[in-house]
């Protein structure tokens, strides 16, 4: 057993009440999820965070922690180093209770960017082959893991500054599509990427989202592959 | 009423994993308005953690499988207790359900030659089960999710429904209430599809997602549903045992499908010793063999770690308490011992089993490519549920369809691995299809408000109590309770006992205080759910009680024995009129000649 200080964000409605801290006793390799349950059954009931698979899986418990955004349920206490751990909701995002925030700006953005299938040939039923070393197989590589937990969202600079910015992962996905060679909708997406202030050229390559992603999706290289590829569209019509 | 938002569809699915959102699909392709709410934000449904992938009888890697053999393994899994036709509909629609999804943006794994790569798994007899990596349930809700949104359909998230609503004998829409604010809502439909997953959360130790309380069972229970087979619970044999905060999070058994063995602290495999008579026909019997099972050897016999979870599970179970486990009340399942037989161990493993690769590593601190891992059984899976009628999905109360885990039928007393993912598809395919039709032959129904406001009396009590007890406490006592009494080995002393304790728990319950207000109160969110878990626990136990043998899922150690007798009986639950739980053995589904003559002829 070892006793951390853990200090939590309190507020609800965007209205922050600052930080309490509570003293939570973990036993090895427990998870900061851990000692926010502690909390919760513990001293406060009325404490509120968010969790569903408590595996890394499902994305919905992401805070930040130490500043960092990341998973609390993938997170060990003893990987922080010290025994005070400060658990603040998600940056860039409304807060609607405690370490509780509202997906509602990273869904939308994530909407904007076409992200459901568009197939060239929707009569087709043709199952389409796509061999190991094909373009979409090596340029798709570790990007399709994204379980939409909003962590490069909170940890983007840029995000903090523009609320028109699509974001990492919204960016990542439309490359997916992009790059797939059974997709056909090109232009819409290519439009809204290209946009001067909420497309990828906002990006500065701080890699931020790279550095917190839970999933290791190195969504910098989404971007700056984009970018690239912007300068000439002609990449991103061709699909073969 | 009018104080309350009210919403009209045709249909409204509750619940957004895969048989939810397959439903919403396929009742908004068929015309109909549809709207799907979910307790949790979208995306987050238990499907997500689904690993190994759906079993659907495409014959790509080995021709000789159809959806006959399909059907007779999921028969033969479930003891027979199947409703015959669903696995059949299953077996036979699977494959079109996985091409679609591919024609919906999805990307399975693909063979050499290009076509869907399928693999291996315990009770399957041929390689079957298609896959994306080791994260296809992700690829599926993300696929229908996005398809689901650009179709257009009401996606409202964080949504809690308390009550199904009625008008005479059908059904009318649901009342729930949004977990940001706690505002009520109403939904009035014409058809609703219940499509809310399990139960696991009864348990203390399950690999489900928090979310699942069983309240797509529990709420059709009270609007006049039946319930079966509630006594068959799969508890899968590989969960993870240490770091405490994990317990119980799932093994993939595609772990075992790539060459994983079980040992015991002796260094033994003991599944060897314990094959059952009615597969010895199918599985090795050496180690070599096994593994020449494992990589693709047609001419070989399944590795006994490929038995069904049932039976894993005990065997796992007996180790340990013969004091063979591993030190955290386990046993050891390797995967490191490949490095014998194939080039670049590491890299192999680490590409097949990504994911299990990284949560052992991250959670346990343990590099599964070099040491073995600590397994022991966890809460899987209940394959009991809402009675449906095999090709609708609808229930008995006009209207109400159920599809998914929530259903019963297709899985019988036990679910093969990779039966799942096919079932939500296959099932909720049809659930939204007959819905809608269902939704296009009838007039709105009317809203009964008595129904509404006492709902809304009941969900806002426990703030207006003070001095009862507090819900995480009546949660725990019940998880603890259902490990104990009602889990993976039964005895009717116990089972006994877990209804008193029910009993006992249900009026704390009746009398549960939160405090705060209603803005995203957690402790008011377990407050609600509840009266889904007792609902879910009594029925197990009650079923469990009743079934005086050992079967699938349902293991008692007062009659250990498979009863031909009982082989013959579905137990069937429902609300009697003085709002007890009424028990019923009911006769099975029989097969037909045509049914039957597929099982003999795949023995």
């Amino acid at each position: 057993m070892i006793r951390y200080q853990v200090r939590v964000a309190r507020g609800e409605q965007g209205i922050s009440r600052g930080h309490q801290t509570f003293e939570v006793e973990l036993e090895d390799r427990m998870t900061v999820l851990d000692a926010l349950f502690r909390i919760q059954r513990e001293h406060d009931p009325e404490f509120t965070f968010r969790c569903a698979c408590r595996v890394g899986m499902c994305g919905t418990c992401a805070a930040s922690i130490n500043g960092i955004p990341r998973l609390a349920c993938r997170t060990r206490a003893s990987v922080l180093g010290g025994k005070r751990i400060t658990v603040d909701p998600l940056p860039n995002l409304p807060v609607i209770r405690d370490i509780a925030v509202s997906m509602q700006p990273f869904f939308d953005q994530w909407k904007r960017v076409t992200p459901g299938f568009r197939p060239r040939a929707p009569e087709s039923t043709e199952l389409a082959t796509i061999p190991e070393g094909s373009r979409y197989m090596r340029l798709s590589k570790g990007k399709r893991d994204c379980i939409t937990c909003g962590a490069c969202f909170g940890a983007c600079g840029v995000k903090a500054a523009s609320a028109e910015y699509l974001g990492p992962a919204a960016i990542n996905r439309a490359m997916l599509r992009l790059i797939d060679p059974r997709d056909g909708a090109v232009e819409e997406r290519v439009s809204v990427l290209d946009q001067e202030r909420a497309g990828v050229w906002r990006c500065h390559t701080q890699f931020n989202c790279t550095e917190v992603c839970p999933k290791g999706i190195t969504l910098t290289e989404s971007i700056t592959w984009l970018q690239r590829s912007l300068l000439r569209k002609s990449s991103l019509r061709n699909k073969a | 009423m009018a104080s309350y938002e009210t919403f009209e569809h045709d249909v409204l699915v509750i619940g957004a994993g895969g048989a939810g959102l397959r439903a919403a699909v396929e009742a908004s392709a068929a015309g109909t308005k549809v709207c799907v709410v979910s307790k949790s934000l979208l995306g987050k449904a238990h499907t997500v953690m689904a690993e190994g992938g759906m079993a659907a009888a495409m014959a790509n890697v080995d021709d000789r499988d159809s959806w006959r053999v399909h059907f007779a393994d999921t028969m033969r899994g479930g003891q027979y207790l199947n409703n015959p036709r669903m696995a059949e509909i299953h077996a036979k629609e699977a494959p079109d359900r996985v091409r679609e999804l591919e024609a919906w943006g999805a990307l399975f794994d693909r063979t050499k030659d290009g076509r869907i790569l399928q693999r291996n798994f315990g009770g399957h007899r041929y390689p079957r089960l298609a896959h994306v990596g080791d994260r296809t349930g992700l690829e599926m809700i993300r696929t229908l999710q996005d398809h689901g949104v650009h179709q257009g359909i009401d996606f409202q998230m964080e949504i809690t429904i308390v009550t199904l609503l009625k008008d005479g004998d059908r059904i009318a829409g649901a009342m729930g209430y949004d977990r940001e604010r706690g505002r009520f809502k109403v939904y009035r439909a014409k058809a609703v599809v219940l499509a809310t997953g399990g139960i696991g959360r009864a348990y203390q130790i399950t690999s489900n997602s928090w979310e699942y309380t069983g309240d797509g069972q529990a709420l059709a229970y009270h609007a006049g549903a039946k319930l079966l087979d509630m006594e068959f619970v799969q508890f899968h044999p590989t969960g993870m045992v240490w770091p405490p905060s994990v317990k119980g999070i799932l093994v993939t058994e595609g772990v075992r499908g790539e060459g994983g063995v079980l040992r015991n602290n002796k260094g033994r495999r003991f599944m060897f010793d314990d094959i059952p008579e009615n597969y010895r026909s199918s599985t090795a019997d050496n180690e070599e063999e096994g593994w020449r099972y494992v990589t693709g050897d047609k001419s070989a016999r399944r590795p006994p770690e490929l038995l069904t979870r049932d039976h894993v599970a005990r065997c796992i179970v007996r180790e340990v308490r013969e004091g063979r486990g591993s030190p955290h009340g386990g046993v050891f399942l390797d995967i490191s011992w490949i490095k014998e037989k194939v080039q670049n161990a590491p890299e192999h493993i680490k590409k097949k089993l990504p994911s299990m690769y990284h949560q052992f590593k991250q959670l346990g601190d343990i590099d599964i490519t070099k040491e073995p891992m600590e397994v022991g059984p966890t809460t899987h899976y209940v394959m009991g549920g809402v009675r449906v009628d095999a090709d609708s999905q609808m229930s008995c109360v006009p209207g109400l369809f159920a599809a998914g885990e929530c259903a019963a039928g297709l899985h019988g007393a036990n679910r093969l691995g990779g039966n799942s993912l096919s079932d939500l598809l296959v099932f909720g395919k049809r659930a939204g299809e007959f819905a809608a039709k269902h939704a296009k032959s009838v007039s709105m129904p009317k809203l009964d408000s008595p129904q509404v406001e006492a709902a809304a009396k009941a969900a806002v009590a426990p703030f207006e109590r003070q001095g009862g007890e507090g819900p995480y406490q009546i949660q725990q006592t019940l998880q603890d309770n259902m490990q104990q009494l009602a889990g993976i080995v039964r005895r009717e002393d116990e089972m006994t006992r877990a209804l008193e304790l029910i009993a006992s728990l249900k009026a704390k319950a009746a009398n549960v205080s939160v405090y705060g207000n209603r803005e995203y109160n957690a402790g008011w969110h377990t407050a609600m759910d509840l009266d889904s878990l007792l609902t879910v626990s009594e029925a197990v136990a009650r079923a469990g009680l009743m079934r005086r043998e050992s079967r699938g899922g349902h293991f008692r150690d007062d009659f250990p024995g498979k009863d031909n007798e009982w082989g013959q009986y579905n137990i069937e639950i429902s609300k009697a009129a003085d709002g007890s739980m009424r028990v019923e053995r009911v006769p099975i589904v029989p097969m037909t000649g045509e049914h039957q003559k597929i099982v003999e002829e795949n023995k």
